[in-house]
C-alpha cells in the first residue's frame, strides 16, 4: 500500500470512449503511472442466466445471442449444440457447413470491429472509420441471411432456421475478394503504421508460461507463440474437412495479438472459400423437433466450446426432464481477461495505453455479467 | 484412456459423455485432493471454469470444475454435491489464480462461501442483502415489485374498468335505441302504406 501514497484516483469508464463496453476500471496514478488497477462491473446486468432457467429451448434461443453484443453467433452455436448434445439430435452436412460459415463470417465482421477499437484508442481516426464500413457490408449479408443485422438467431437447435437466399454465395465470394484487397490497404496504413508500431510493441506483454495456468485464450495464448485453437484441437461442425493453418507470434504484446488477429482474418477467408466450394446443394436445412412444449431437456449435463473471434467460449448447460432449461452458464474470454489478466497487466502502464491493451485483450463486458 | 485406469485406483469413474468431454463425480470430502491430483500428477493445468448448478429439490448445490491438460484436445468435468445450506468449499485461487473471480462471482450469486479466499467483495451487485439472486428460491417476481413499486394514479384519474363498464353499457343503449328507432320506422312505413291502400 506504500505504492499508493501521493496517488490520485480515477475511473477509466464505464463512460469513456476508450473503454470496450459498460465496465469501469478503478486506476491508481502517480502522475500517468497506473500503480493499481481494479476493474469493476454491474452496469450491464441483464441476468441472462437467470432469465434461461425460467425459458423452454425456444425461449432461451431468442436470449443467447445478445450475451455478447459484437459477436452473437458462437453464442447460438454453443447453446444449439449444446441442445443437440443433450437430445441427441444428428443435424445434416449441409446445415454444418452453412453454420461453419456464419461463424466465420462473424469472425470476419468482429475483427473488423476490433480493428476499429484498437486504431481508434490510439487516435488512428481513418481506420475505425474505413473498418466500420467494412464491416457494414457482412452486415448487409447476414440481414439478408437471417433478416437481423447485428442478433441473428439464425443457428437452431437441429440446424439453421432457413436456407441460403438465391446469388448469396456470389455476393459472398465478391466479398472475400474484396476483403482480401482491403487487409492489403489495412496492412499498410494501420499494421504497419510506425505510430501503431511504436505504440504497441512492448506494452501489456503477457508471458507465455502464465498463459496455460491462468487460462488465457484466444489471441493473448496465440500471441505468446501457444498454438492452440478449439477448431483444430476439438474440432466441431467441419472445421476437420478444412484445411487452415492457427497464426501465433511470439512476443506476446499487443502488437503481436494484432498481428495474429490480422493473419486470423485471412485464414478466415482461407476458410470461408473452402466452404463455398465444398457446400452441398440438397441436404435438411433444419431437423424436425418436438413442439414447443414438448421439446424436453433430459436431466443429463453438457459442456461445449465453440472458437469465438477472441477465443474459446464455452456452455455448460443441464436439463431436468423437464422443457424449461435448468442451467446454462456461459464462460467467454472476458471474465479471465478482465480481472485476472487487465489488473495485472495495468500495473505500471500508462493511462494513455489503457483503452488499447483493454481492446487487445477482447474484453465484451455483457458477457462478464451475464 | 490412461486416465480412466488412473482414476479406477482412486474408485473412481471416469463417464465420457462424447468425443472431447469426460465426466468425473466424486464426493464433496475428496474434490480437493482430486482436483491436486488433476493439476499434480495428471497436468491438467488450466481450469476452464466452476459452474454451479441449483438443485433446490435435493437441497444441493452441484458444482462442475472444467479441466483441460496442455494439448486442450479434451475436457474433464469433475462434479461434486454440497449442501445448499452453508454451503462451502474449498478455494482453489492457489493452485488457478483465475478461480479468485470465479469464486467471488459463485459466492455472489449463490451463496457459496470459501474460507481463506482473498477477496470475497461485490462483484456485479452493490450492497446486496437479500437470498443471493441465482438461487432458485429467488422469487424474481416479488424483488421487482418490491424494488419498483408501481407509480400511484393521480387523483383525478378515472377507474379504468368503471368507465369501460359505462362505455360498454352506452354502447348497448344506443345499439337498442337505434333498433327501437329502426322498428318504430318500419312501423310507421308499413302504416303508411296501408292507409295508402286504403285510401285508394
Amino acid at each position: 500500500m506504500s505504492d499508493l501514497k501521493n496517488t490520485i484516483k480515477i475511473f477509466h469508464g464505464p463512460q469513456h470512449p476508450g473503454i470496450t463496453g459498460n465496465m469501469s476500471v478503478e486506476l491508481d496514478l502517480l502522475g500517468e503511472t497506473i500503480k493499481r488497477a481494479q476493474t469493476h462491473v454491474g452496469y450491464l446486468h441483464r441476468g441472462f442466466e437467470k432469465l434461461i432457467e425460467r425459458r423452454t429451448v425456444v425461449q432461451a434461443f431468442t436470449i443467447v445471442c445478445r450475451i455478447c453484443v459484437p459477436e452473437p453467433d458462437p453464442n447460438e452455436e454453443n447453446f444449439a449444440r449444446a441442445v443437440e448434445n443433450l437430445t441427441g439430435l444428428e443435424i445434416s452436412d449441409k446445415a454444418k457447413y452453412i453454420r461453419t460459415m456464419v461463424l466465420e463470417m462473424q469472425r470476419l465482421a468482429t475483427m473488423f470491429l476490433w480493428m476499429g477499437g484498437q486504431a481508434g484508442s490510439i487516435g488512428l481516426g481513418l481506420i475505425p472509420q474505413w473498418s466500420i464500413c467494412d464491416r457494414d457490408y457482412m452486415l448487409d449479408l447476414f440481414e439478408e441471411l437471417t433478416g437481423g443485422r447485428v442478433y441473428h438467431m439464425y443457428a437452431f437447435p437441429g440446424g439453421v432456421r432457413r436456407d441460403l437466399p438465391n446469388g448469396f454465395i456470389d455476393k459472398l465470394s465478391e466479398l472475400l475478394d474484396y476483403y482480401e484487397k482491403r487487409i492489403a490497404v489495412y496492412n499498410d496504413t494501420f499494421f504497419d503504421n510506425a505510430i501503431f508500431k511504436k505504440r504497441a510493441m512492448g506494452i501489456g506483454v503477457v508471458k507465455a508460461d502464465e498463459v496455460l495456468k491462468n487460462a488465457y485464450i484466444g489471441q493473448v495464448m496465440r500471441g505468446c507463440g501457444i498454438k492452440k485453437d478449439v477448431r483444430k484441437d476439438m474440432p466441431y461442425l467441419v472445421y476437420d474437412r478444412l484445411d487452415f493453418e492457427i497464426p501465433i507470434q511470439q512476443e506476446g504484446d499487443v502488437y503481436a495479438r494484432a498481428l495474429v488477429r490480422r493473419d486470423e482474418m485471412l485464414q478466415s477467408i482461407r476458410i470461408l472459400r473452402q466452404i463455398i466450394k465444398q457446400m452441398p446443394k440438397e441436404g435438411e436445412i433444419l431437423q424436425k423437433i418436438p413442439k414447443h412444449r414438448k421439446f424436453k431437456l433430459p436431466a443429463n449435463d453438457t459442456y461445449v466450446q465453440t472458437e469465438s473471434a477472441r477465443g474459446a467460449m464455452s456452455y455448460y448447460m443441464a436439463g431436468d426432464g423437464s422443457e424449461k432449461i435448468r442451467r446454462m452458464q456461459v464462460r467467454g474470454p472476458s471474465l479471465i481477461h478482465a480481472y485476472t489478466l487487465l489488473e495485472k497487466l495495468l500495473v505500471n502502464a500508462q493511462l494513455a495505453d489503457v483503452a488499447m491493451i483493454m481492446n487487445s485483450l477482447g474484453i465484451c463486458p455483457p458477457e462478464i455479467e451475464r | 484412456m490412461d486416465l480412466a485406469a488412473k482414476l479406477k485406483k482412486l474408485s473412481l469413474t471416469l463417464e465420457q459423455k462424447n468425443n472431447y468431454l469426460y465426466k468425473v463425480v466424486v464426493k464433496s470430502e475428496q474434490l480437493e485432493s482430486l482436483l491436486l491430483s488433476f493439476i499434480n500428477e495428471f497436468d491438467y493445468i488450466t481450469l476452464d471454469s466452476i459452474n454451479c448448478r441449483d438443485d433446490l429439490e435435493d437441497g444441493v448445490f452441484t458444482i462442475t470444475y472444467c479441466l483441460q491438460n496442455r494439448n486442450r484436445d479434451h475436457i474433464v468435468m469433475i462434479q461434486t454435491s454440497i449442501e445448499r445450506e452453508n454451503a462451502t468449499l474449498p478455494t482453489m485461487h492457489i493452485l488457478w489464480p483465475q478461480a479468485e473471480i470465479m469464486e467471488r462471482e459463485m459466492h455472489e450469486m449463490f451463496g457459496v462461501n470459501f474460507p481463506g479466499h482473498p477477496s470475497l467483495i461485490d462483484f456485479a451487485l452493490e450492497y446486496w442483502n437479500d437470498i443471493p439472486p441465482m438461487r432458485r428460491d429467488f422469487d424474481t417476481l416479488e424483488y421487482v415489485n418490491k424494488m419498483n413499486p408501481f407509480r400511484g394514479q393521480r387523483d383525478d384519474a378515472l377507474d379504468a374498468k368503471e368507465e369501460m363498464k359505462k362505455r360498454r353499457e352506452a354502447k348497448k343503449a344506443a345499439k337498442l335505441k337505434a333498433e327501437q328507432e329502426a322498428a318504430a320506422k318500419e312501423a310507421q312505413k308499413v302504416k303508411t302504406n296501408t292507409s295508402e291502400e286504403v285510401q285508394r
